[in-house]
């Protein structure tokens, strides 16, 4: 309530309890990464210590060497760039490049035009993927108008209401918890 | 086997393969198909124009490594403008590995024009909290960065004594791959009349357009097509451009096989209904 009330008030007592709230959260966020940190660890210890996966030791290993690199070093050192830039960057690009491939096989299997529904997301679809290369406007001469309008005014009806009645729904589902309605979350049944 | 049998039998094997193979194949003959620019994209690029010398800019990335592929060349054709125009940078992200596409692809070319570190530009680093963060640093940067991603106290920066709060910046430029645009859309624009400016991933473009016609965001590129478009505005065609020839082969793969599956999803009900 006091986060909120900032945003509509200057009142400076409101102002400052909201931005130490703020920054407890930001706070309580940084913590979200050590707690990751940790648990990572530990079930990669176990599968170690159980013999069950070589590449638990090689999970393992390069989290804390690239941890105390950091730690050590700055993230901004010679050693830490390159680290990242002739292991992290391409070992991360190549996971991106997969889902390409693994893209083109659910594709082919799922994207089937079992319904009129699934016919017209179907066509909606190959639209928009035409639309977004250059060499779909020489394929398919007026893919772009009508990829366009797809963009402009049939999806971004749908998404707008998506976001107000997201935004609503939130509103409303914040006011109950703190009115005390919503205790599915925080009171045992 | 009939061919409707066949083609609902294809082997993954053709299908990675056919795939490897014509994206593969721009890199060794370039299609270079020249582009229609889309508003967005000339947009974006005249508001960057509309920067003067010495302006500050927040430069947010919101990404990971694995999107510079997607990203990259407008992550650089950016730092190319902004240099171009004298524009002041300070970089901050709420993706851990935002820092690292700084450094590996907006700083050498600023430094390739001259700018200097602390002074002319930052890299803040990346800090955990989202939303949060994004709210905070608005009101004042030094309380959630006390110290840079090299390891400098902020305090000493001379361009973060200078630029500590949003009224200092004349627009924000986020590249996501996730939802920061709709941060400071809320926490900017809304909050203090910030410009901001979007460069989502192409998945995430769709998301965040009705930002952009509410008029929240002033301009957005479209994913890879988006930054391929704006190297050509700013006349530097580059990686982005690079890739388009071959994405455009991917998503031609993707349609093609869609496309068989559906023939012979179809000619398989035609037979049945025959029998």
């Amino acid at each position: 309530m006091l986060v909120i009330a900032s945003y509509f008030t200057t009142n400076t007592s409101i102002a400052s309890a909201s931005d130490g709230l703020q920054l407890w959260g930001i706070i309580i966020a940084g913590f979200a990464a050590v707690l990751g940190l940790i648990s990572y660890t530990s079930y990669n210890a176990r599968q170690i210590a159980k013999k069950r996966s070589v590449y638990a030791v090689v999970a393992v290993g390069s989290a804390l060497a690239t941890v105390a690199l950091g730690l050590t070093l700055t993230p901004s050192s010679a050693e830490y760039g390159w680290l990242t830039q002739n292991i992290l960057t391409p070992l991360t690009m190549s996971v991106g490049s997969f889902i390409g491939f693994f893209i083109v096989s659910a594709a082919f299997r799922s994207f089937r035009a079992r319904s009129l529904e699934a016919g017209i997301v179907l066509a909606a679809a190959v639209v928009i993927m035409l639309k977004n290369i250059p060499i779909g406007e020489y394929l398919v001469p007026g893919v772009l108008p009508l990829g366009n309008w797809l963009n402009d005014v049939a999806s971004l009806g749908g998404n707008r209401g998506f976001t107000i009645a997201f935004a609503v729904g939130a509103v409303i589902a914040g006011v109950r918890q703190i009115l005390g309605f919503e205790r599915g979350r925080v009171v045992k049944p | 086997m009939s061919i409707i049998d066949r083609l609902s039998r294809i082997d993954k094997r053709v299908m990675y393969w056919t795939m490897l193979l014509l994206i593969a194949l721009p890199y060794a003959r370039p299609l270079g198909l020249p582009m229609q620019i889309s508003t967005y994209s000339t947009e974006f690029k005249t508001t960057i124009d509309g920067l003067a010398k010495g302006d500050v800019a927040l430069v947010s990335i919101d990404i990971g490594l694995g999107s510079v592929s997607e990203l990259g060349g407008g992550v650089i054709a950016l730092a190319k403008q902004l240099s171009a125009e004298g524009v002041k940078v300070v970089a901050v992200s709420t993706v851990a590995e935002g820092p690292l596409v700084f450094d590996q692809y907006f700083k050498p070319v600023l430094e390739s024009t001259g700018y200097r570190y602390g002074t002319d530009y930052v890299n803040l680093g990346y800090a955990a909290g989202d939303e949060t963060m994004i709210a905070r640093i608005a009101e004042d940067i030094s309380s959630v960065y006390t110290i840079d991603y090299s390891g400098n106290k902020v305090a000493s920066l001379p361009l973060m004594q200078s630029a500590n709060t949003y009224a200092s910046y004349r627009l924000v430029v986020t590249f996501d791959a996730g939802t920061a645009t709709g941060f400071y859309a809320r926490q900017w624009q809304a909050k203090y009349g910030t410009t901001i400016l979007s460069i989502p991933t192409a998945v995430n473009f769709s998301y965040f357009f009705p930002l952009y016609q509410a008029g929240s965001v002033k301009a957005i590129l479209n994913g890879p097509r988006g930054c391929a478009e704006y190297e050509q505005l700013i006349g530097a065609p580059g990686m982005a451009n690079q890739g388009i020839d071959s994405l455009s082969m991917g998503q031609l793969v993707v349609i093609g096989f869609m496309l068989l599956g559906n023939v012979a999803f179809i000619g398989d009900r035609i037979r049945r209904r025959a029998q």
